[in-house]
């Protein structure tokens, strides 16, 4: 019962180039309760800043979904260019 | 003489693990309630909890609410709602209770979900009479007027009010689950099978439509007499000329 490493680490745009100084915006679908236990508010979206080469800066950990209560729950998130355009709106993701 | 309970933890939290730091928990009781017998409880009352800097329940000074499992009526729950510092509204409304033991009671063990709204307590009467309800009891924060469909259906009976100490309701497909500030009713989708529930007094009522008829006049004397068949069983109904 341990967090894991934030599976998505690089993002670029359609044309293959770095997301550069982008932000990628991620919360739970649901409200759930970790195996801690803690709870992960649903509408409480945290923030990731991305590098120059779109590479996620530092080294965000996320409970594996399997471990949270209920377990049906998903990740959601959007990815930002530095200039606020929408690169990838609400997509699910797994861990 | 029951006592309020102080509640603890909590560890709320964003998807990354950052503390929802200051913000505040509001609870706010299901109904008016009352304990160790003269006390009332104001369920319009909403009460504020502060979170600390680790998103869990500040115990300087201590939390306490009222456990569920001591007030009366039985069944009450709080809607939980939780606002980051700025006021922001990130976790709930959740239905939640809070029990006198263990004492202090860590909110971390809620299951966002997972009580029963509108159904009672485990000591009431339905509970007893009425289980496995779809999920729709769970979230919705208490009876609404809409139908819902559902897969399954249980309803068990400790004193034989549904005709049957267990009665199941298959609904998948056409079956339904009618909620009303009065009531609970379910159908099932042959239209054969109806249970109604009043949610007030925990009464139900089981019941067999008569779908089945057939219908056909056969004379016998003066007397025309016509027998139904319901459910397998053949009543007659007489007509006569004569007073």
């Amino acid at each position: 019962m341990a967090r894991v490493a934030f599976p998505l680490s690089v993002f670029q745009d359609s044309d293959g180039n770095p997301v550069s100084f982008g932000r990628v915006l991620v919360n739970i679908s649901t409200d759930v309760q970790t195996p801690t236990p803690e709870h992960i508010a649903a509408s409480f979206v945290v923030g990731i800043d991305l590098d120059v080469n779109g590479a996620v800066i530092g080294s965000p950990l996320v409970w594996p979904n399997a471990e949270l209560t209920p377990s049906d729950a998903v990740y959601v998130y959007s990815v930002y260019s530095q200039v606020g355009q929408a690169i990838v709106r609400e997509a699910s993701l797994t861990v | 003489m029951a006592t309020k309970n102080q509640i603890t933890g909590g560890g709320f939290q964003d998807a990354l693990g950052n503390p929802l730091a200051l913000g505040y928990l509001q609870f706010e009781l299901s109904q008016d309630s009352q304990v160790n017998g003269t006390t009332q409880i104001a369920a319009g009352y909403i009460v504020k909890i502060n979170l600390d800097s680790s998103g869990n329940i500040s115990t300087s000074p201590a939390q306490s609410v009222w456990p569920n499992d001591v007030i009366s009526p039985v069944g009450t729950f709080y809607l939980v709602s939780a606002f980051s510092a700025n006021g922001q509204l990130v976790w709930g409304p959740n239905a939640q209770q809070v029990l006198s033991t263990p004492s202090p009671f860590d909110i971390g063990v809620w299951v966002p979900a997972s009580v029963n709204t509108g159904l009672g307590g485990s000591s009431s009467t339905f509970p007893s009479t009425i289980g496995n309800l779809p999920s729709f009891v769970n979230t919705t924060g208490g009876l609404q007027d809409s139908g819902v469909e559902a897969a399954d259906v249980v309803l068990r009976s400790s004193n034989n009010q549904f005709g049957n100490t267990i009665q199941t309701f298959g609904l998948s497909g056409s079956g339904e689950v009618q909620v009303s500030n009065i009531g609970i009713t379910i159908i099932d989708p042959s239209l054969t099978n109806v249970a109604a529930i009043d949610t007030a007094t925990g009464t139900g009522l089981f019941s067999k439509l008569a779908t089945s008829q057939t219908p056909a006049a056969s004379t016998t004397a003066s007397d025309h007499s016509v027998p139904i068949v319901l459910n397998g069983t053949t009543y007659y109904m007489r007509l006569s000329t004569t007073p």
